[in-house]
């Protein structure tokens, strides 16, 4: 190699930094930050997100193709084509919890760390249940070892409080599972960094396991020639997988992230970026995961385990009809697909401006773990807004348009008239149709003389305003619940309100003044 | 350690300081009990700006209302995400204009705020008074979170006799209040009185204690300097959110006043009603924030 190749490692190691910076720093502004753009950086970065891409690819293959079409494939085949062929670059240049633990380098100091071994079976037997649980139809609970999960709820409901702390801003809802839990497990990766670099992701992350064993066989990755290292150890102190054992002269390429910092160290050029090269033999610094006998097994149970669990799927957690159905955000169709796509990041609870979406507690329909429901306690669901749908990175919200969403029937609401401040107090209401934005509740004047509720399910899309605005407490005159399957709703007639006192001024009163 | 007299004297001295602190920024600025003009004017014809224009006039100028120094909050009705043609929030040219008429007379800083129904920034944006009141230089506050309320007690209130009231009611020197009119489902019209439902925190008690004596209660912890009402396109049906099937009224109009129950009464009139129709009216009156009768009032009708 010329002394150009180590120029072009170090210029093909900034651009990775200059990626890997990017998507923090974009994530930083679309999980803490409100309004559109930042939306819109959310959108963009959580698109190109492993676990999510794969849980949308697979809901679309399953849906035939049916809800955001090919488009919505595209991420997860880019990123597992493109590891295959140019090896593990993902780790190191999208994942955001990857760079995040990268900075705990930072805290540890130079030198120090040695190359840490792997301990296999614990990767394979939390990838395997990552997929069995997700085939399960319990993503939710499978996204707790997702990278992109436990950066996204870290953020969402860790961070965004504190600094709606800081801006005084109310808090409310704030889930003491979802906090403890996400604090925890971003702090315990962190932590594990600390002690072993990036020890989540050669050990724990599924997504790493998978691109891991790409990488282990993909055409171009980097690769350490035994004959010409010398076991100097410079490499190891930079790596920031903790994957080269010196002593052995190997590199582990299914832990390895592409950072390399190695080529730039190396001083006797040992490691290079490339094909399998003129050497026949395989060369000794591959480390496979298991051998021919072991994967041929693994493959042959695993293949039988995951067409017996299609066949027979989901079952297993039914739904609790005892309890009412919590309200699902628009776009997730019906409780047992929602449960089954959603990852539970917390992106949409994050994004959503009226801070209504929130996450629920304990199990919905003894599968979902904190995905999100609507809380018509804090706030309700804006008539025309659209951000969970549009920010969604899994295939858990179909993403409907506005004039679309308008029809959605997330819930129903339900009048009890024995509750109504009108008929208890005799006094002027009205405050769930002021703000009933299709006119399913609207006042009539009644026996009563005054303007009482009348309420019109087939009209009604369970936006929740009345049952937010309802002063009655705590049981609400007018409350909504959730549906099994959403459904949509009629359009409202526009005579609607021809029953309102019109006053007597005609059309084109515009000369006279009126008084 | 602190003596247990000592801490009393400290306490009790903290105590005075903090009652007489909050008693002197509830106060406002002495026009609680003011006798108000009996001055109404409104004008027909022309465009948002030049009907605003007019009726300032008239009234002697913003000068009037706006001395140089002064400290102004304006509050529109940002009720609801809406465009500006369903005309269920305040027109976004006449709160411009109104921001560049205070600043034209000198005052020190112009803010505007509501406490939306709908989610605050979304309100803010679509009915484009955001955009608009910047423009002109105005600062634009939230009004979507508690902490900028303030606990206060309304003297000579019925039954709203403490609520939490937006702080830049309780800091700016010079209060205008700009609402929109439009039929409304509950209480039937919401024209100057019912704006100022904006201002408090919690709403919900207003229904509660009920609706008609709340909305003249919370108009008695401080009367606006002005009330502006935007009677351009009024909602006569589907109030006060606004519906695809919502009929209305072009009324090209602007009344202005500094009677808060004559405007109202005025409105109401507009609406092609009686002020009898509306509780709030006459209670407001009882309570001494207004007269209802029009005889009384000298009423200029104009036309550009």
């Amino acid at each position: 190699m010329s002394r150009s190749y180590s120029r072009g490692a170090r210029t093909a190691r900034i651009l990775r930094q200059i990626s890997a910076v990017f998507i923090l720093a974009a994530l930083v502004v679309a999980f803490l930050v409100p309004g559109d753009t930042a939306n819109l950086l959310a959108r963009a970065v959580s698109a190109w997100q492993f676990f999510p891409a794969a849980d949308r690819a697979v809901y679309e293959v399953l849906s035939g193709f049916k809800v955001g079409g090919i488009a919505a494939c595209i991420s997860a085949i880019v990123i597992l084509l493109a590891t295959g062929l140019f090896g593990r670059w993902y780790c190191a240049a999208l994942c955001p919890l990857g760079t995040l633990q990268d900075l705990t380098a930072l805290i540890q100091g130079k030198g120090g760390q040695r190359y840490k071994r792997s301990f296999k079976p614990l990767r394979l037997a939390i990838l395997l249940a990552v997929i069995v649980l997700s085939l399960l139809g319990a993503i939710s609970i499978a996204s707790w070892a997702d990278p992109w999960s436990i950066f996204s709820r870290f953020f969402t409901y860790n961070l965004r409080p504190l600094i709606r702390l800081v801006h005084k801003e109310d808090l409310m809802g704030l889930s003491i599972v979802a906090m403890g839990l996400s604090g925890a497990a971003f702090m315990a990766i962190l932590g594990a960094s600390i002690l072993s670099r990036r020890w989540f992701c050669g050990n724990f992350c599924p997504v790493g396991s998978v691109l891991g064993l790409l990488n282990s066989i993909s055409f171009v990755r980097i690769r350490l020639d035994d004959r010409k290292c010398v076991s100097c150890g410079a490499c190891a102190s930079v790596c920031r997988a903790a994957c080269i054992d010196v002593s052995k002269k190997r590199l582990d390429a299914t832990r390895c992230v592409n950072c390399l910092s190695c080529l730039e160290v190396c001083p006797t050029k040992a490691f290079r970026y490339g094909g399998r090269g003129y050497r026949k033999t395989v060369s000794r610094d591959n480390t496979p995961v298991m051998n021919r006998a072991q994967f041929l097994f693994f493959f042959y149970r695993g293949a039988v385990t995951v067409s017996l669990l299609s066949i027979l799927p989901v079952r297993a957690f039914p739904a609790d009809r005892n309890q009412p159905y919590p309200v699902l955000p628009p776009g997730a169709r019906s409780i047992d697909r929602f449960t089954r796509t959603c990852i539970a990041c917390g992106l949409c609870v994050n994004r959503c401006p009226s801070k209504v979406l929130q996450p629920a507690p304990g199990l919905i329909a003894g599968k979902g773990f904190l995905v999100p429901r609507l809380d018509y306690s804090i706030s309700y669901c804006q008539y025309d807004c659209t951000v969970c749908m549009e920010v969604c990175p899994s295939g858990a919200l179909e993403k409907l348009n506005r004039d679309r969403k308008h029809l959605a029937k997330i819930g129903d609401a339900s009048l009890v008239k024995t509750r109504c401040i009108v008929f208890t107090n005799g006094t002027k209401c009205g405050a769930c149709a002021e703000h009933c934005p299709t006119g399913a509740v609207r006042m009539v004047v009644g026996e009563t003389g005054l303007p009482e509720p009348v309420f019109t399910s087939s009209i009604c899309i369970g936006c929740g305003a009345c049952h937010y605005a309802c002063p009655v407490h705590p049981l609400q005159a007018i409350s909504v619940t959730g549906l099994s399957v959403q459904t949509i709703a009629e359009q409202p007639s526009l005579n609607l309100f021809d029953t309102t006192p019109q006053g007597n001024n005609p059309e084109g009163s515009e000369d006279a003044f009126p008084f | 350690m602190m003596s247990r007299r000592e801490f009393l004297r400290k306490g009790g001295a903290l105590g005075i300081t903090g009652a007489v602190a909050l008693l002197s920024k509830k106060l406002p600025q002495g026009q609680l009990w003011a006798q108000p003009s009996s001055d109404i004017v409104a004008v027909k014809g022309g465009s948002l700006s030049s009907r605003l224009d007019r009726a300032l006039q008239e009234l002697g100028g913003v000068g009037a209302f706006v001395q140089k120094g002064q400290t102004v909050v304006i509050k529109p009705n940002i009720g609801w995400a809406q465009e500006p043609r369903i005309a269920a929030t305040t027109n976004p040219e006449l709160v411009k204009r109104l921001v560049e008429q205070c600043l034209q007379a000198g005052a020190k800083r112009v803010w505007v705020f509501d406490h939306s129904c709908d989610n605050g920034p979304a309100s803010y944006k679509a009915s484009r008074i955001e955009a608009y009141a910047k423009e002109a230089g105005a600062v634009v506050v939230s009004g979507d979170k508690s902490s900028i309320y303030k606990s206060v007690i309304i003297p000579g209130a019925v039954k709203l006799k403490k609520t939490m009231v937006h702080e830049l009611i309780l800091e700016a020197d010079v209060f205008i209040n700009v609402p929109v009119l439009k039929e409304h489902s509950g209480a039937g019209m919401t024209s100057a009185m019912k704006n100022l439902m904006g201002i408090v925190w919690d709403r919900g008690e207003f229904h509660r204690l009920g609706l008609d004596q709340c909305i003249a209660d919370c108009c008695m912890y401080r009367r606006p300097t002005l009330n502006l009402v935007d009677a351009d396109r009024i909602m006569l049906t589907g109030g006060p959110r606004g519906h695809a099937g919502s009929k209305y009224d072009e009324q090209n109009m602007l009344i202005a006043s500094t009677d808060i129950v004559a405007i109202d009464a005025v409105s109401a009139r507009t609406l092609g009603q009686v002020p009898e129709n509306f509780g709030y009216i006459g209670k407001g009156e009882r309570q001494g924030l207004g007269i209802a009768d029009l005889s009384r009032h000298a009423i200029r009708r104009i036309r550009i």
